[in-house]
């Protein structure tokens, strides 16, 4: 049974189809990437996973059980975590206050109840180190870490949390190479340790690596749900761009630039 | 799993994370640069103004500062912290006195208004102002309006409704009396006794048993219960003619409670908001030794958690059981000082104190070093091989700080001017063998001998910084000693400066400043531009182009010297002129020092030798010069001590190694010995405030009270840093501020959050409102009105920024202090009170600019 199966999900904004008969599944230890252009609904499929929005078409299965998320919290209790683009981190506060915040461990009882510092701070550095980072001090504010490992306190934070299902807004877009190489190790890291993992990209070559099942969608709809024995990284490409459109503006690229001539150099 | 984790994924650490030493560190706390900013303002009028270093000067800053603004500005800087403001928090405090006195009084000639119980009416009065709180959070949660726009329609209805309420109901534009309660109070029972005194034989019996009055004493002169009817009534009589139950109580010898009419709880909650502690009924001989005692130890904890936290441990050596070690030896000390006391101060005749404070001081020591040996093994690390025997190790702070009491004890022992040095001189030495020996023993040596750190100007660029600095020095001792320490007249008619020509001189120095600035003001400018800040951006602007900055550093100085000009006298400004040349001598002298540890570290520690040398050169100037008792005391014993705390770090930094990477041990061992010593400090601070001596007492000192308003501050400081460092909804505050949308993504109730942040700005300006309404009985219904700005300043003056997500309450807290201190400073320093708003500007715009300094340089260090 798939840890989490999606059939025929859609969302409507008033007239707006956002999502349309979008069909895939999750299994643990399995990485399933959603690609899709700007504008393909893939913001509305995290939202719905995350329980952001509620779908208003189809059928969401968590582990067999059909279910509709209320809140961000709901989803959070039944194992959905989320980790967005923006990260959903403070950078003003330190690294393991952002790590446990809204879940911070206690001491005492209420009202005379305060945060278990040290174990943050322990459990912080540990699970930081299990991702491969060795954050030396935990006190540091989030805003001085670079990217990647921002990335990496976002995903090690959600794994600490129970998830089951770990859902990854474009954890590379804003990265170079380098970083985006560490942050696609993590996700492999991550799916090892049993999660399933939902990784949303506009960018195949970081998705075809690690990726075990993909969904590609535009404008809203499903282009097609593939396991990766069934599909290459170019078909990847041109399935995402709507095939043909690519093709042409392949074209007129070419004659764009056999009409400017060979650059020198 | 974690295997493969580990084989796949080796730890690797960042570039960016590089290791922050223990004074980057505190560079970046929100309220540092408040506090050294609170120092300085409060050593410059220490310097000018009469009370400022006195228990009346300081019963009046703290006043000042508790209520209504620190208890607000804590508040308000929690508010801010969590990214709103509220305008209406100070029209709201004194709506909340007015709504209590209102629910209380009969108002207008005796009918109209409540007439709760005080019982009652606070609680109501609490319940309503929770209920603004939750108003204002909700509106502004739900609409999504800023806070600006909501809270100021709140203080607009606030505002109307104190005006128009006080004025239909009391018919003027202030409530009645609180206090009226207590009056009636006492009128029923005079009313009482004087039935009582009408009655006679078994009727009075009678009417004292349905008051259940027992008279278990038979008072002088008046056996009530007897039925001595013709003494009660007399003494009743002559109270009531006089309307004063006090002598009443005088000639009966009955307590307030002999007949309980009840005052609405009056008497009970005046005592929990406006209860005096009068400082002359409390005599405590051994004041000065418990101050003296427990700064120096606070002080040298502070200095010894900031060697624990900057050095490199010695190997083998650990951190458990310092801080026992180290109480134990505190307490041994006090036993050494109070064994001291009872063989050479105590007067001769009284043996039997002299012998039993003695036994007592014995007892204390044996205690304390009973702890000592008990966490001595702790303390010293297990197994350690060393050179140094671990008794030794152990001791090495108790030597010093044995002879270091000595100096206490010599220092009070006499009153002449050579004992008072000689003491000093002892404490110093005291701190300088205690501090090495411990240094010694517990930190590894080596030091950083000649390696190059840092990057920069190299080579000599520290000669003309050291040339500036002595050179100020010695300037600064030749106008101190030009100059007329005794003369308290006016600067401009000493010198006999009329109005042009003092206008003149103010010109040239601002176009000096001006021509200065325009030379070397670009790397102030990126400085301020770094910060992010909308001030300091428009700073940046306004001072980023040359011909810009050098008008404004040019009509600033203009300014601030004709302010000088008209208001100092030649006392005042000889303090002015010797501590600014001395603080430009002091900083000149450590940019050398820096500079000179680039290149060789033996270099820079002797120059700072040459510093503290320099320090101490001028302490001793200022003993042999000064006329004023506190220039000739306090201000040598300080600058004494720090050129010993400077001439120890000079050796050490030398002897021993810095460390270069966290060690989480030692900082929190660092942290406890820190807060141990601020608590000393403290305490020993609070005892010399809250006593008298006798001998002050026989020097007329004049009386004192320090308001129980003053612990509420202290209390809701306390009570909101803990909330806010320690506990999640802290956490949470800081969340929201920063990052609301992020915050609620993980799962942190953030419009919950800000409403109940609301509400601890409303709960406060309740508090304020009940303080306000005990200590002055009567509220004006403008009362608070238009306040709320001074509490946001005080918050930002404490670190705290606009923008939200960062601040500290304890720094909103000494912000209040600092605006306290202009307050009462000016006055007393006997400067025209309306420059106070000027300061306060001044004050808000250097704070800004300081703290975007301080953060940027501290950040650019990493």
């Amino acid at each position: 049974m798939a840890l989490l199966e999606l059939k025929d999900i859609s969302k409507f904004y008033g007239n707006i189809i956002a999502l349309q008969g979008v069909t895939t599944e999750v299994n643990a230890g399995e990485v399933t990437c959603v690609l899709g252009d700007n504008g393909a609904g893939k913001s509305t499929f995290i939202k719905i996973l995350a329980g952001v929005h509620q779908h208003d078409e189809g059928e969401f299965l968590l582990e067999g059980d059909p279910v509709r998320f209320n809140s961000p919290r709901e989803a959070l209790d039944r194992g959905i975590a989320a980790v967005y683009q923006d990260l959903a981190m403070v950078p003003l506060m330190s690294v393991w206050r952002n790590f446990f915040l809204g879940s911070e461990p206690t001491k005492g009882v209420w009202p005379l109840e305060w945060i278990d510092r040290g174990a943050a701070k322990q459990i912080a550095k540990d699970e930081m180190a299990k991702m491969g980072i060795d954050i030396r001090d935990t006190e540091q504010p989030v805003g001085t870490l670079s990217g990647g490992e921002r990335q990496s306190v976002a995903i090690a934070r959600a794994v600490y949390f129970g998830a089951k299902v770990l859902i990854l807004d474009e954890p590379t877009s804003a990265l170079g190479v380098k970083q985006s190489g560490v942050v696609l190790r993590y996700i492999v890291e991550a799916a090892k340790r049993g999660l399933g993992v939902i990784f949303i990209t506009h960018n195949p070559s970081h998705a075809y690596p690690v990726g075990d099942r993909f969904l590609i969608l535009n404008r809203g709809k499903s282009m097609g749900n593939f396991a990766k024995s069934e599909v290459t990284q170019s078909e990847l490409t041109q399935l995402m761009a709507g095939g043909a459109e690519l093709e042409q503006l392949q074209h007129e690229l070419e004659a764009a630039i056999a009409s400017k001539g060979t650059p020198a150099g | 799993m974690s295997d493969t984790t580990a084989g796949t994924a080796s730890p690797q650490s960042d570039e960016r994370l590089a290791y922050r030493g223990v004074f980057q560190r505190m560079l970046v706390r929100p309220e540092i640069g408040a506090a050294i900013g609170a120092l300085a303002i409060w050593a410059i009028f220490w310097a000018v103004a009469v009370p400022f270093g006195k228990a009346s000067g300081a019963s009046s800053i703290l006043d000042v500062a508790a209520s209504p603004l620190g208890i607000m500005a804590v508040a308000v800087a929690m508010l801010m912290i969590g990214g709103e403001f509220d305008l209406s928090s100070g029209a709201a405090t004194g709506a909340f006195g007015i709504l209590l006195i209102l629910m209380v009084r009969d108002v207008v000639g005796d009918s109209g208004g409540w007439g709760l119980s005080l019982w009652t009416a606070v609680p109501l009065s609490l319940i309503a102002a929770l209920g603004l709180g939750w108003f204002n959070g909700t509106v502004v949660d739900r609409t999504g309006l800023p806070s600006f726009i909501v809270t100021l329609a709140s203080f607009f209805v606030l505002k109307g409704a104190k005006l128009g309420f006080s004025k239909q109901i009391v018919d003027q534009i202030q409530t009645g009396r609180l206090d009226q309660l207590l009056i009636d109070a006492d009128a029923a029972r005079i009313e009482q006794l004087l039935a009582i005194g009408a009655a006679s034989g078994g009727a009075q019996d009678a009417l004292l048993e349905d008051l259940g009055v027992t008279l278990t004493t038979p008072v002088d002169g008046l056996d009530v219960g007897d039925g001595s009817v013709g003494a009660l009534v007399t003494a009743v009589e002559t109270a009531s003619e006089n309307d004063n139950l006090r002598q009443l109580e005088e000639l009966a010898g009955v307590s307030r409670s002999f007949i309980d009419v009840g005052d609405g709880g009056y008497s009970t909650l005046n005592d929990v908001f406006a209860y005096d502690w009068l400082r002359n009924e409390h005599i405590w001989e051994w004041r000065d030794w418990l101050y003296t005692i427990g700064v120096l130890a606070g002080l040298s904890l502070i200095a010894l958690a900031v060697y624990e936290m900057h050095f490199r441990r010695r190997p083998g050596i650990g951190t458990a059981g310092i801080l026992p070690f180290l109480g134990g030896g505190v307490v041994g000390l006090a036993g050494l000082a109070t064994i001291i006391n009872a063989l050479f101060l105590v007067d001769g005749d009284n043996r039997v104190f002299q012998v039993a404070s003695f036994l007592v001081g014995v007892l204390i020591a044996v205690a304390g070093v009973a702890v000592m040996q008990r966490y001595r093994d702790r303390a010293n690390g297990q197994g350690v091989a060393d050179a140094v025997p671990s008794l030794v190790r152990a001791s090495a702070l108790l030597p010093g700080a044995a002879i270091a009491v000595v100096g206490v004890w010599r220092l009070h022992a006499t009153d002449s001017v050579g004992g008072n040095w000689v003491g000093a001189l002892i404490i110093a030495v005291g701190m300088v063998i205690g501090f090495l020996g411990w240094s010694r023993a517990r930190y590894e040596p080596g030091g950083n001998v000649d390696t190059v750190v840092g990057e920069g100007p190299q080579g000599s660029s520290y000669v003309s910084p050291l040339v500036i600095g002595l050179g100020a020095l010695v300037v600064g001792m030749v106008i101190a000693r030009w100059m007329d320490s005794d003369n308290d007249t006016n600067l401009v008619v000493e010198w006999g400066i009329n109005g042009w020509a003092m206008f003149f001189i103010s010109i040239l120095v601002g176009l000096a400043a001006a021509g200065i600035t325009g030379l070397r003001g670009d790397a102030f400018a990126s400085a301020l531009s770094a910060g992010d800040t909308a001030v300091s951006r428009g700073l940046a602007v306004l001072l980023g182009t040359p011909g810009m900055r050098m008008r404004t550093a040019g009509i600033l100085t203009f300014v601030v010297t004709q302010l000088f000009l008209t208001q100092a006298t030649i006392q005042g400004a000889r303090a002015i002129f010797f501590m600014i040349l001395l603080g430009l001598a002091a900083t000149s002298m450590l940019t050398a020092v820096n500079r000179a540890r680039r290149s060789s570290h033996t270099l820079g520690s002797l120059l700072l030798l040459l510093t503290a040398a320099g320090v101490a050169a001028a302490a001793f100037f200022i003993r042999w010069d000064s006329a004023t008792h506190k220039f000739r005391t306090e201000m040598f014993s300080v600058l004494l001590a720090v050129a010993a705390l400077m001439a120890i770090w000079a050796v050490i930094t030398l002897l021993h190694r810095a460390r270069s990477a966290p060690d989480a041990e030692a900082d929190a061992l660092g942290r406890g010995m820190a807060i141990a010593g601020g608590v000393l400090v403290v305490f020993g601070i609070g005892v010399r405030l809250l006593g008298v001596t006798q001998a002050e007492l026989d020097g007329g000192i004049g009386p004192t009270n320090f308001s129980v308003r003053i612990l509420w501050f202290l209390g809701f400081t306390a009570l909101a840093t803990w909330v806010l460092g320690r506990t999640r909804f802290g956490s949470w505050i800081f969340a929201v501020g920063g990052n609301k949308e992020a915050s609620r993504q993980v799962g942190v109730p953030a419009s919950r959050t800000k409403t109940q942040l609301f509400m601890i700005v409303s709960f406060a300006a309740w508090l304020v409102g009940l303080l306000l309404a005990f200590r002055l009985n009567t509220i004006q219904a403008s009362t608070g009105d238009g306040e709320e700005f001074e509490y946001i300043i005080a918050a930002v003056v404490g670190g705290n920024a606009l923008t939200g997500g960062r601040g500290s309450t304890l720094g909103a807290a000494i912000g209040a202090l600092i605006m306290a201190m202009a307050v009462q400073g000016i006055p007393s320093a006997r400067w025209n009170s309306d420059w106070r708003f000027v300061f306060v500007g001044v004050i808000l715009l250097l704070a800004v600019i300081a703290n975007n300094f301080i953060r940027t340089q501290a950040e650019q260090a990493r």
